[in-house]
């Protein structure tokens, strides 16, 4: 019962991989490569967020194969005394286990968080390691872009997406199948929706859930979804604890909220914590900064500068406080519940501006500042006046509404 | 001029709603008469809140308490201030930096932290044209009013 089921229904064979056929297919033609001699790239780069099955794919890959399995993690130090040891002793005369013809595939986890990065001897051993054609290697990482770029061009990419609800669903019924537990299907597919794509969770969502169960039924799975909700507290409050940039970085990534909301948090309920003026004025300088990179996200569709705006605003925020922390009560966001209201009023304002700002042949800042509050008066006043302007100006039912109440 | 158009079209035109309305004209006597007869439609009494009414203007009452606040330390204060201009009355971001540029000049600090409190509005006027977020970026001026004010305040 101890056993995580997370470990316990991993895939045997990378077809059983849930929710990543594109993934799959990229590591068997790269597997083929190497049983046929050697291929291109000497190492895979797995990458993608937590949960979607990168290090449960290697494995797989390795029994599949036929290979031994070395594994180890990037952010422990004695990893790179094992690194020298494997690279510099290839397994080409064959291992106790595989025989003559087997190979060793050296894994190498969390390759974004890489101990010694300050002296780069932790990358420089990396390179080492995938320049040498012997053994095939593979390299995990949730955030491609914390790699340097001479790994990430020596290796094969390949992308784990966030696996989609449906084959999470599907993934959690075979192991209430498998567990004799009877799940009512609204309840699994709320723990996947919660999940945001990360199965490992799901599981170990389930896991939790129907602990000791035979039924689990929607009820259960509602509380606890509320539980999950409450993490943008703890979020916060850990924020302004954060001691390292990375400390901070690392808090969005267990929040499933969109970069605006989560900019509007911390625009909320920071200010408060913050007693010094000096911390204040830097921390909103971040918020400030975040903003304008969530701007030009928006307006090029350039998605990649959403990373610069997470970095602001936590990164950038925590690492704004030198003085005293101020205990508060955190809130909802103002902005949130305000704006849902003005904002239909905000965007019927402009439309009325740049239809004015069209007959009149001016600039839609000058026809909202000079001629919008006149019009205003007009509608609320002359009602024949009002109903010539609707037409000429084609305002539509919406937009003569907000001129009258404006 | 305003007085006479008043006198002419029988309003009673307050000191106040006068002073109010050469303010916000800059000078522009077209608007100036817009403005006027606009707030005369509303009420054949023209006082100072008919003129701020009318017009998409902050009032400047308001954003110099709003920027007081801010000196003082108070951001909190301050920044309820800013949002009631932003959300409630429905002003642009903008008009309030408009608004508190003027008001800069005449706030009881040193000069030459004037000087660097207008630099940083230029700054914010240029994000806001950049499609930043009007609320952030003014909360943003803010915190550094406040800054400011404490550092005026410590030395």
């Amino acid at each position: 019962m101890s056993e995580l089921w997370a470990d316990k229904y991993q895939p045997q064979k990378l077809e059983e991989l849930v929710g990543q056929p594109q993934a799959v297919k990229e590591m068997l033609n790269w597997a083929e490569g190497w049983r046929k001699g050697r291929p291109s790239k000497s190492a895979l780069l797995l990458y993608g967020p937590a949960g979607t099955g990168k290090t449960a794919a290697a494995q797989a890959l390795a029994r599949q194969m036929g290979w031994d399995l070395v594994e180890m993690n990037a952010s422990d130090k004695r990893a790179f005394d094992v690194i020298k040891h494997v690279a510099g002793t290839a397994a080409t005369t064959g291992t106790i286990f595989s025989g003559a013809t087997g190979k060793r595939l050296v894994v190498l986890d969390e390759v974004d968080n890489v101990y010694g990065v300050a002296d780069r001897g932790g990358y420089r051993a990396i390179e080492e390691l995938i320049e040498d054609p012997r053994n095939p290697v593979v390299l995990i990482a949730n955030d491609q872009y914390e790699i340097p770029w001479q790994i990430r061009a020596a290796s094969l990419m390949v992308n784990f997406r966030r696996v989609q609800q449906d084959a999470i669903v599907g993934a959690l019924q075979k192991i209430c199948r498998a567990e004799k537990i009877e799940a009512e299907p609204m309840a699994l597919k709320v723990i996947a929706e919660t999940s945001n794509g990360d199965l490992r969770s799901a599981i170990n969502d389930l896991q939790a859930l129907a602990k000791g169960k035979k039924h689990l039924a929607m009820k259960d799975v509602v509380l606890y979804k509320r539980d999950r909700e409450a993490n943008i507290f703890d979020v916060l409050s850990q924020l302004m604890r954060a001691t390292t940039a990375k400390q901070a970085r690392e808090l969005l990534w267990s929040l499933d909220m969109p970069p605006e909301d989560v900019l509007a948090w911390v625009d909320e309920n920071i200010p408060k914590m913050l007693a010094d003026p000096a911390d204040l004025a830097e921390a909103y300088e971040a918020i400030a900064r975040a903003d304008i990179f969530l701007g030009r996200t928006k307006r090029r569709q350039a998605y990649g500068m959403w990373r610069y705006a997470s970095d602001m605003m936590t990164a950038g925020v925590a690492m704004s406080k030198r003085g005293e922390l101020k205990y508060v009560r955190f809130q909802l966001p103002s902005i949130i519940m305000k704006m849902s209201r003005t904002k239909v009023a905000r965007a019927t304002r402009d439309s009325v501006a740049r239809k004015v700002a069209g007959r009149c042949h001016t600039s839609s800042r000058v026809a909202r500042k000079d001629f919008l509050p006149y019009l205003g008066v007009i509608f609320r006043r002359e009602k024949n006046t009002a109903k010539r302007m609707s037409a000429e100006f084609d305002f539509s039912e919406g937009e003569v509404d907000y001129l009258t109440k404006s | 001029m305003l007085k006479k158009i008043a006198r002419a079209e029988k309003l009673t035109l307050e000191e106040d709603a006068v002073k109010a309305i050469i303010y916000m004209s800059e000078g522009d006597m077209r608007r100036a008469i817009n403005i006027l007869q606009a707030a005369a439609t509303v009420k054949k009494k023209v006082d100072e809140k008919a003129v701020y009414d009318v017009s998409a203007s902050a009032r400047p009452e308001d954003v110099k308490k709003m920027l007081e606040a801010a000196l003082a330390g108070k951001f909190e204060d301050a920044r309820s201030k800013l949002v009631g201009m932003l959300i409630d009355r429905g002003l642009s971001g903008e008009d309030i930096l408009q608004q508190v540029h003027r008001e800069i000049l005449s706030l009881e600090i040193p000069e030459p932290t004037k000087v660097k409190l207008m630099d940083k509005v230029g700054e914010v006027d240029f994000r806001l044209t950049e499609g930043a977020n009007e609320r952030i970026q003014l909360e943003a001026l803010l915190a550094h009013f406040c800054l400011l004010g404490d550092r005026l305040k410590t030395t």
